[in-house]
């Protein structure tokens, strides 16, 4: 009994030592790591769409995106979407401008093959999106009236990044009007 | 001279990597870029040398019968720490290491020279250990990380090598790739150590 008690004194301590320095590091760390995930998060923004100057965050409904400002003009809103990828879902993030116009595809995260599927997020596939309204439709699956060239032998991560785009396409069409 | 031997041992003879073959999961997962693995060395060697210390220290007011329970405290409160000071000062390469770095947690490098070495000896010999396997674990970490992404991404710490002088093997930043890799370095290691032809 006694045996115990003096154990459960030796680990009561450690476990108080342990808890007041990870405390004591967390509080002077917190703000840092905040300001780095702000910044980060703005960063990618900024890319999806270079020219607004600050965004806005909309949330409802579990639906959330970010609108787009220059001075007091909305000129357009960075949309979250999400396709079925090979390896798992691949999320992408979408600027489309108020025109209706892609601006750029970001792919936040994905499990693609690295090497075949990460193309994706490459210059040649991306750039045939940009500045176009849609519909996007691979042309592997319709051969007579689509308009993407999938990457080779990454048919389904490329589907994946097209269906995304038109899920954020969607929305926007949604959504656009509703902000007068 | 023994202390002295104590650091140099973990280095090449008894490389906690290439010749005890310990930890080898983290070894295997984050070396597909060198930034990565060596980021991933400097940090599990920062926890190590840490828990060798705090571990060393309190080890006559550890009753042998507990002492594991006190070890992983102190280890995942180390581990935590980094993940933190990861986060604030180095956000790109935390975000890229990610779940790797709480498993630092269960990485049995660090438990075994708890285990091992810290828990039976003086304070200074379990400072040597540490940096000892640290080094001996970045160094293996780290060359995996550089033969890796020069074979398969054609890059170096991320700059792009000359372009064009070969097609990178993409399988070298697969999982089979670290296996391959792994392979030909402990060869190539028993190969340049080994005492006597046979």
């Amino acid at each position: 009994m006694r045996e115990a008690i003096d154990f459960a004194v030796r680990l009561l301590i450690v476990c108080v030592l342990s808890a007041g320095s990870l405390s004591w590091v967390y509080q002077a760390t917190a703000d840092r790591i905040r300001e780095n995930q702000e910044k980060g998060k703005i960063a990618l923004l900024k890319k999806a769409m270079p020219e607004a100057e600050h965004f806005e965050t909309t949330e409802k409904e579990g639906l959330k995106y970010e609108v787009g400002y220059r001075g007091e003009e909305r000129i357009g809103g960075v949309f979250y979407a999400e396709g079925k990828g090979y390896g798992g879902p691949t999320q992408v993030m979408v600027g489309i401008g108020k025109d209706g116009k892609v601006v750029e595809i970001i792919l936040l995260s994905h499990k693609e093959t690295p090497g075949l599927g990460t193309k994706v997020a490459g210059q040649e596939f991306r750039s045939q999106f940009l500045g176009k309204s849609g519909p996007f439709i691979l042309k592997k699956d319709d051969p007579s009236g689509g308009n993407i060239d999938g990457v080779a032998s990454a048919t389904i991560s490329s589907r994946a990044v097209t269906k995304a785009v038109e899920n954020a396409l969607r929305v926007f069409k949604e959504e656009w009007g509703k902000h007068g | 001279m023994a202390k002295l031997s104590t650091f140099t041992d973990g280095l090449v003879k008894e490389n906690i990597v290439l010749r005890l073959m310990i930890g080898l999961c983290p070894v295997l997962a984050v070396s597909t870029t060198a930034t990565d693995a060596f980021g991933m060395g400097i940090a599990a060697t920062f926890v190590l040398v840490c828990s060798n210390i705090c571990i060393s220290a309190v080890r006559k007011l550890t009753p042998d019968q507990i002492r594991i329970p006190i070890f992983i405290i102190i280890i995942s409160t180390f581990v935590t720490l980094t993940d933190y000071f990861m986060n604030a000062y180095a956000p790109t390469l935390h975000k890229s290491l990610g779940l790797f770095i709480p498993l630092i947690v269960v990485n049995c490098i660090i438990l075994a020279r708890a285990e091992a070495f810290a828990y039976k000896n003086d304070l200074f010999s379990s400072i040597l250990d540490g940096l000892g396997t640290g080094l001996g674990f970045i160094g293996a970490i780290g060359l995996m990380g550089l033969v890796r992404e020069i074979l398969g991404n054609g890059s170096v710490f991320g700059y792009k090598l000359a372009a064009g002088l070969f097609s990178p093997a993409i399988i070298m930043i697969l999982p089979p790739g670290g296996f391959i890799a792994m392979a030909f370095i402990m060869a190539a290691l028993n190969h340049f150590t080994r005492k006597e032809a046979c």
